[in-house]
């Protein structure tokens, strides 16, 4: 269990479910499901030509695949099972904090880098977040620190979904957590290998569309079936624990929860600094196709959120006495499945558990493959390949870092801790003021990219270790990832302020005219929206 | 007072009047958002096709 705020672990996902469960149709729904995910992977496959369609898919797809995926890659495992186990043990507060605000987030993404990053995959047939940094700041260190942070990032949050596949595999298969996280590598490796971006885009929306329907069904059946039904459910909380409804702030009244709530704000407000989510922007085939994604990807969303309403049915059959308590809060949503609907259903949603962990780990271990191939080898190191080594160099990588992550996952549970907590606000430390605030505002530089994303980098680090491990606590709650990130915004906007390299005036006329380009309206040739921003305006 | 579906505290109120704002500012942002003209074709910095990013 990690860290706690107010007495209530944040995060608890991870740990071992304690959850006895078997059925035939789980294993076949299993089946199924492994055999889809390879076909696709088979199926993109003969797709894979060169670097453009191993990352970025070919630049050729529609809105909804890109929305599901953009949906997909933030929704992991640890947003059905973790969250839903969590608001069971906080209260309802809990969910409107995760799921209130993270669509805004989505939201917020689309309209500040959507057209922009799509004009510039366009531009300069920028591929990964990195050289989303690198074309705004024209400097190879801005780089090389976003495929350093691309790569912790990814390989902290790969070994967390490992180690989560390996437990739900488990669960849905007669065999341990070792054979389960195996079987589970070697199925996300092979369709990710082969298939590369593609599949995991096409994979993601299957397995979004999955997600979706799991989540109605779980709500159903738990509404519908639970003994207590609706009434009785309101009934026995605010007998046994009126505090489960009302607001407390997470149990830190008044003051005490500001920087928690802060925090909480900052991870939302931060979508638009995930690469998993912005890359996807480079894919679509034109610009106008975005109209539509922030609807689409926030209600996708919002409908996984049904798996949440699992958590008070569970608590309030808790104090009932007609359910053992689960003990592993994570073990919330299987229970009441188990406890309430019918076989094919639990099946159908442990499967939906699976993908959901799947399509997050596929879009790190091809962000990850990214750093490494596009980034550091062709890009920095300056490597000449041909397309096919292109390919040939992101499948090798990819394969390392799966078993890489694989070997953490099933070795080292401390390390997959630390990184797995940091890795949001790794990303949101660099990429968000590197590219979500650069794209938007002319004054930033250089200096203030290598002071703002390297401190972010190195405090989230070390504010992760020190929570996990040395029992360092923040005052008012605020969180240790977030705190670095608000540092690095804050250094990246000041540093910014007094040095000049790479300001609007020193860009390339591209770069300027994507800095020019409105976020809703406007087109290359005549941005009709300038932006307000502070910075340098010499050079009109 | 009673609250929507039973609660005794506004909780489905919030994250209704959540929703429904994510709704509008979304919608609004799709009915707004233009696409864009070709760049490539005008472009003197790749040597990319002209197929995309022409609506």
């Amino acid at each position: 269990m990690g860290a706690t705020v107010f007495g209530w672990p944040l995060q608890t996902w991870g740990g071992d479910l304690g959850v006895d469960y078997y059925s035939r149709t789980a294993v076949v729904f299993f089946v199924l499901f492994a055999a889809l995910m390879i076909g696709i992977g088979i199926l993109a496959g003969r797709y894979q030509t060169n670097e453009e369609e191993y990352f970025v898919a070919g630049r050729r797809s529609g809105i909804l695949v890109v929305a599901l995926a953009v949906f997909a890659s933030i929704q992991s495992g640890w947003g059905m099972i973790g969250v839903t186990g969590t608001g069971y043990l906080v209260g309802l507060e809990y969910f409107i904090l995760v799921g209130g605000l993270i669509i805004f987030g989505f939201t917020g993404s689309y309209w500040l880098l959507g057209r922009k990053m799509r004009v510039l995959g366009d531009v300069r047939n920028a591929i990964t977040a990195p050289d989303a940094m690198y074309y705004r700041f024209q400097d190879e260190r801005v780089r090389l620190l976003g495929a350093a942070a691309v790569l912790l990032g990814c390989m902290g949050y790969l070994a967390a979904q490992y180690a989560a596949l390996g437990i739900v595999g488990a669960l849905i298969l007669p065999i341990s957590f070792f054979q389960a996280l195996v079987i589970g590598l070697l199925i996300v490796g092979f369709y990710t290998i082969i298939g590369g971006m593609l599949a995991a885009i096409w994979s993601d929306a299957v397995q979004g569309s999955i997600m979706i329907v799991g989540g109605i069904l779980t709500a159903y059946y738990v509404i519908t079936n639970s003994t207590l039904g609706w009434s009785g459910m309101t009934n026995a909380i605010q007998s046994g624990n009126p505090q489960y409804f009302e607001f407390t702030l997470l149990g830190g009244d008044g003051l005490m929860a500001i920087g928690l709530i802060i925090s909480v704000i900052v991870i939302q407000a931060t979508v638009a600094g995930q690469p998993h989510a912005i890359t996807k922007f480079y894919m679509v085939r034109n610009v106008s196709v975005l109209k539509w994604g922030a609807l689409i990807t926030g209600a996708a969303y919002l409908a996984t959120t049904l798996y949440w309403v699992a958590a008070p049915f569970v608590q309030a059959a808790v104090l009932e006495g007609t359910v053992a308590d689960p003990g592993n809060p994570d073990a919330t949503l299987p229970l009441a499945l188990i406890e309430w609907a019918p076989d094919v259903v639990v099946a159908f949603v442990l499967t939906a558990v699976v993908a959901a962990i799947m399509s997050t780990s596929n879009a790190f271990l091809n962000m990850g493959a990214s750093a490494v191939v596009h980034d550091y080898i062709i890009e920095y190191r300056g490597t000449e390949l041909t397309q096919a080594e292109e390919v040939r160099w992101g499948r090798v990588t990819t394969g390392v870092l799966l078993v890489a992550a694989g070997v953490i996952a099933g070795t080292f549970p401390g390390l997959i801790f630390v990184l797995g907590a940091a890795g949001w606000a790794i990303f949101a430390a660099v990429i968000f003021p590197c590219v979500a605030i650069a794209y938007n505002w002319r004054g930033a530089t250089a200096e203030g990219a290598l002071a703002g994303g390297g401190s972010g980098l190195v405090l989230t680090i070390l504010l992760a270790y020190g929570v996990e491990y040395l029992g360092l606590s923040l005052p008012y709650g605020f969180l240790g990832g977030q705190v670095a990130t608000i540092v690095a915004v804050a250094v990246f906007v000041g540093v910014s302020l007094v040095t000049t390299t790479s300001e609007y005036a020193e860009l390339d006329d591209d770069i300027r005219m994507i800095l020019d380009l409105g976020r809703i309206t406007g087109s290359p040739e005549q941005p009709t929206e300038t932006i307000a921003d502070g910075g340098s305006d010499t050079e009109q | 007072m009673s609250y929507l579906l039973g609660f005794p505290t506004p909780i489905v109120e919030v994250f209704l009047t959540l929703i429904v704002l994510f709704l509008i500012v979304s919608v609004y942002l799709g009915m707004r958002m233009e696409g864009t003209t070709a760049v490539r074709d005008a472009d003197e910095f790749t040597q990319s096709d002209v197929r995309e990013v022409s609506d």
